[in-house]
């Protein structure tokens, strides 16, 4: 009866975990960013609008994929001016390039709460590969019944190698992400 | 490299390319419009990089444009085609994202025909008027021509095109200086190696920046005074025409901001 234990067990349900998929929630949501004035100061801002949609497989994180669209004329840095000027060709050029889009390509597990992910960040007509770490911040349920998990990251990226290289002097070429993403799901 | 050392190449380089070179051949027009490409394409480079090609955004626009003028230029009558090409060919592509991304096609379609219809008359208005006009006379307008573009530019929030039109006359009036021994010469190169690159500038501000579609039209226009006040007092309109438009777009566009020029 013995070699019969090892059968049952070979056919008894196992719980696996199916990959999440997320919408990000932008009013909990932050993308911010700071590039050097002047070689001096940081100077601060984030977007204001943004969506996006990403699947969390824990059992297996190589299959957790991300994507963010961000309008890139929603550029808010507190000063209504430098919006507009950030807006126009000196920089963002969003007229022509509307949308900032990021895609994951690759995810890899770095331990239990962070994984890495590489993907490819198109912005101002140029497409880049880029690679950043990323922690799961926590999850929880609502009230109204929608599952949360929080994420946030950070990178560093050289805007010229994007083509923006307007103000080259007044603004650094260096421009730190902060990403701070909610998602949401139904339970 | 700072503020002022870019802004110091800038300008300086082609006046002193353009001197240099253009008071080797001081007896064909066509090496003063070399010089002139030469010295604005290195300007260009030194200051902001290799030109991207094929070209994506504004920016992109003038240095392959005063390439394809001077071909023009060399080329003689063929060069009319190429340089039309070529303008049809920018106009377009500068105006093709503002159509996918924004503009309504209607919208889109009015402005572009009017765009195209003031660029053409302005350059077949320059044409005609560079075959009576002396290049000694009509350089130093293109220079002036170009530097109130670069004041308007300026006011109106792009740093990088104004500075662009900036290099533009900086590199037609170092030039100009040596025009001042040609003569009485054909001065149609200057207006082939000028006219693309500040046409592109002129549409890249309205399109992608903040130059208001009226003030544009007031310094296409400003070349009607060098037509209308012909011979010795052509620089004199020209100055006037490319100066009260510059002043005038400054002006609405302080007032339509309602407030005055600050820092940030």
């Amino acid at each position: 009866m013995r070699f019969l234990v090892p059968l049952a067990l070979a056919f008894a349900p196992v719980a696996v975990a199916a990959p999440e998929s997320y919408t990000v929630d932008a009013s909990h949501s932050a993308l911010v960013f700071s590039a050097k004035h002047f070689n001096a100061g940081y100077t601060y801002g984030r977007f204001n609008d943004f969506s996006g949609q990403f699947t969390v497989d824990k059992a297996n994180p190589a299959a957790t994929k991300v994507k963010l669209e961000i309008k890139a004329a929603s550029i808010d840095t507190g000063n209504g001016k430098r919006d507009d000027h950030l807006r126009n060709t000196d920089v963002f050029n969003a007229a022509q390039f509307p949308t900032i889009v990021f895609e994951s390509t690759k995810v890899a597990a770095k331990d239990a709460d962070t994984i890495t992910v590489t993907g490819n960040l198109a912005m101002h007509g140029v497409t880049k590969p880029v690679t950043f770490d990323i922690d799961w911040t926590g999850e929880g349920d609502d009230p109204w019944g929608n599952h949360r998990i929080g994420a946030h990251g950070t990178l560093s990226i050289k805007r010229s190698d994007w083509g923006v290289v307007g103000l080259k002097d007044a603004v650094g070429d260096e421009v730190r992400l902060i990403l701070s993403i909610e998602g949401q799901r139904p339970k | 490299m700072t503020m002022d050392v870019l802004l110091g190449w800038g300008v300086a380089l082609p006046l002193v390319v353009g001197l240099a070179l253009g008071s080797m051949r001081p007896t064909d027009t066509r090496f003063l419009a070399t010089a002139a490409v030469i010295a604005f394409v290195a300007a260009r480079w030194l200051t902001v990089g290799a030109p991207r090609l094929p070209p994506l955004e504004a920016l992109d626009w003038p240095v392959p444009l005063a390439v394809a003028g001077l071909v023009a230029a060399w080329v003689g009558g063929a060069g009319q085609i190429v340089s039309m090409g070529m303008a049809i060919w920018a106009l377009s592509a500068l105006l093709q994202p503002r159509m996918q991304h924004g503009w309504s096609p209607d919208d889109a379609m009015m402005r572009g025909i009017a765009a195209a219809a003031s660029a053409s008359v302005v350059w077949t208005f320059l044409h005609r008027t560079s075959t009576s006009v002396p290049t000694r006379e009509f350089a130093p307008g293109l220079a002036l021509l170009a530097g109130a573009s670069a004041v308007a530019i300026a006011a109106t929030g792009s740093v990088e095109l104004a500075r662009t039109a900036g290099m533009l006359a900086a590199a037609t009036g170092g030039v100009a200086f040596a025009a001042f021994r040609v003569g009485k010469t054909d001065a149609r190169p200057f207006v082939d190696v000028f006219a693309l690159p500040w046409l592109a500038l002129i549409g890249g501000a309205v399109l992608y920046s903040e130059l208001p579609v009226w003030a544009a039209g007031a310094i296409l226009a400003s070349p009607l005074g060098f037509g209308l006040a012909r011979g010795k007092g052509a620089v004199a309109g020209m100055v006037a025409g490319g100066g009260l438009a510059t002043i005038v777009a400054g002006l609405l566009v302080v007032s339509q901001a309602g407030e005055s020029a600050q820092p940030y």
